[in-house]
């Protein structure tokens, strides 16, 4: 199956969960290093999810996160930015579940079952996610102390996210997301994403009018260091499992 | 797949039952009562089992699949366990009378859009302490009267009691106090932070943030994994 766009899409949901991960140890307060825990796993639940509804197999799956190159992945600006800290987290977490949930109002699934079943689980998943964001959001967006830098990583984020319906560079039409175009996707991710920030109080920065293509994993230094370190992992955990099996 | 002929006539009765005491790996109540295990097929060909997490992030598929295998094994050696997971959302209504019994007798609700009943003392009264709680499928509570913090089961489609409403003009994190504290954190080089968030007016605050270690801070604080103490 054809599916450009949602393995695109799979590529942010697995860095962005991968980066959140960081977050368990890193952001000592218990109650959220749980919540960012919850929702590392559940985004790399969902990627795996898609992929499956991509026609990808599990083996194809791990060869996808460990072993394809650079040049083959399309994440987002949004995704594959350097760290951070909690502010640019809070305000990647916002612009792409926002994102995510643009497909669960206008995307027009094709008529199979399962697909539209995992499809509405996993919206449904990330519903819990967007109180999440927008707790925090407003959260921060209205501490005086804190607004400031919030606000400037929201503006990035958001000027980041103008390639998060854009695709990989002359993609074909997806199978799986249809109903609507980029274009179409995009003006709906505006639409939502204004709502929601009015509804936490928080001023609507610009945002990119139109969706532009994404660029191929190995332009991005952040992309590349993550890459690094995951398959750095791999002969590790493959050692582990060999041992387990023994 | 490995053809073994079926030895007795009622083994694919045992080996429902086998499977059917097969417990959560985290919580004592089995795969059944917890409405997790949705089907059982047995026969010569091998078994076929349909699962259904209460989340798709469930960290336990693993080791359910495995305990699973085990079981069957129990029964008759050799057998092909196949393990399919049902995408339909799990939904605490899925786990029987007894499921949530066992639940309740090892401290553990059921989050169905009502604010659950504690498990210990049975009031009606729990606070949500987040959205989200010590794995995918668990929002903490307090319970107001006797104090107990505890865990409800909620699925993806379980809603939790209201902390915030994103979709109101002034969600209720207003009253919500922020103490970032600079600390010696977890990290080798010794950076880290202390976030605290408590409602202004809780009657049981969680960890106090600590004094005299650079309170005000807020900027410094803010960039994290970056601040060096």
């Amino acid at each position: 199956m054809n599916a450009p766009l949602v393995l695109a899409w799979c590529d942010d949901l697995f860095l962005q969960g991968h980066q959140f991960a960081a977050w368990v140890t890193d952001y000592v307060d218990l109650e959220e290093s749980l919540a960012m825990g919850s929702i590392a796993q559940d985004l790399l639940a969902h990627a795996a999810a898609l992929m499956g509804t991509g026609g990808v197999s599990a083996d194809e799956r791990d060869w996808r996160i460990y072993e394809r190159p650079a040049e083959e992945w399309f994440p987002s600006r949004v995704s594959f930015a350097p760290p951070g800290d909690w502010a640019a987290a809070v305000a990647r977490g916002f612009v792409l579940n926002q994102a995510t949930l643009v497909f669960r109002r206008s995307a027009d699934l094709p008529d199979r079952p399962r697909v539209r079943e995992l499809a509405e689980l996993i919206w449904a998943e990330q519903d819990l996610h967007a109180r999440h964001w927008q707790r925090w959001v407003h959260l921060l967006a209205h501490r005086p102390e804190l607004s400031s830098p919030f606000r400037a990583a929201l503006e990035q984020a958001l000027a980041d996210a103008a390639d998060l319906f854009g695709g990989p560079p002359d993609a074909e039409p997806d199978e799986i997301l249809v109903g609507a175009t980029p274009l179409e996707w995009h003006r709906q991710w505006m639409a939502d994403t204004t709502t929601a920030l009015r509804q936490c109080g928080v001023p609507v920065p610009d945002l990119p009018s139109a969706p532009v293509a994404r660029k191929p994993g190995h332009t991005s230094e952040a992309l590349l260091d993550v890459l690094a370190e995951l398959r750095s992992w791999r002969p590790a955990r493959r050692a582990a499992a060999m041992g387990a099996d023994s | 797949m490995r053809f073994v002929p079926d030895p007795q006539p009622d083994s694919a009765a045992a080996i429902r039952a086998a499977v059917a005491r097969v417990e959560d790996p985290e919580i004592p109540v089995t795969l059944a009562d917890l409405g997790v295990l949705r089907a059982v097929d047995a026969d010569a060909t091998g078994v076929r089992i349909l699962l259904r997490t209460t989340r798709l992030a469930c960290p336990g598929r693993q080791r359910m699949a495995a305990d699973l295998a085990a079981a069957v094994a129990g029964v008759v050696s050799g057998l092909c366990v196949d393990v399919e997971w049902d995408t339909t959302p799990w939904r605490p209504e899925d786990a029987t009378e007894a499921g949530r019994q066992a639940l309740r007798d090892f401290g553990y609700a059921m989050a169905g859009g009502q604010v659950p009943a504690c498990p210990y003392c049975g009031a009606g009264e729990s606070r949500p302490e987040g959205l989200r709680g010590g794995s995918p499928c668990k929002v903490p509570f307090t319970c107001r009267r006797c104090g107990s913090p505890f865990d409800a089961l909620a699925g993806s489609l379980a809603t939790t009691p209201e902390l915030v409403s994103p979709g109101s003009a002034a969600p209720n994190c207003v009253g919500v106090r922020i103490d970032l504290t600079v600390r010696p954190g977890n990290r080798p080089d010794g950076s880290g932070h202390v976030l605290r968030l408590e409602a202004e007016g809780d009657d049981h605050p969680g960890e106090a943030a600590e004094e005299g270690q650079g309170h005000g801070e807020l900027d410094d604080c803010l960039a994290g994994p970056e601040v060096t103490p």
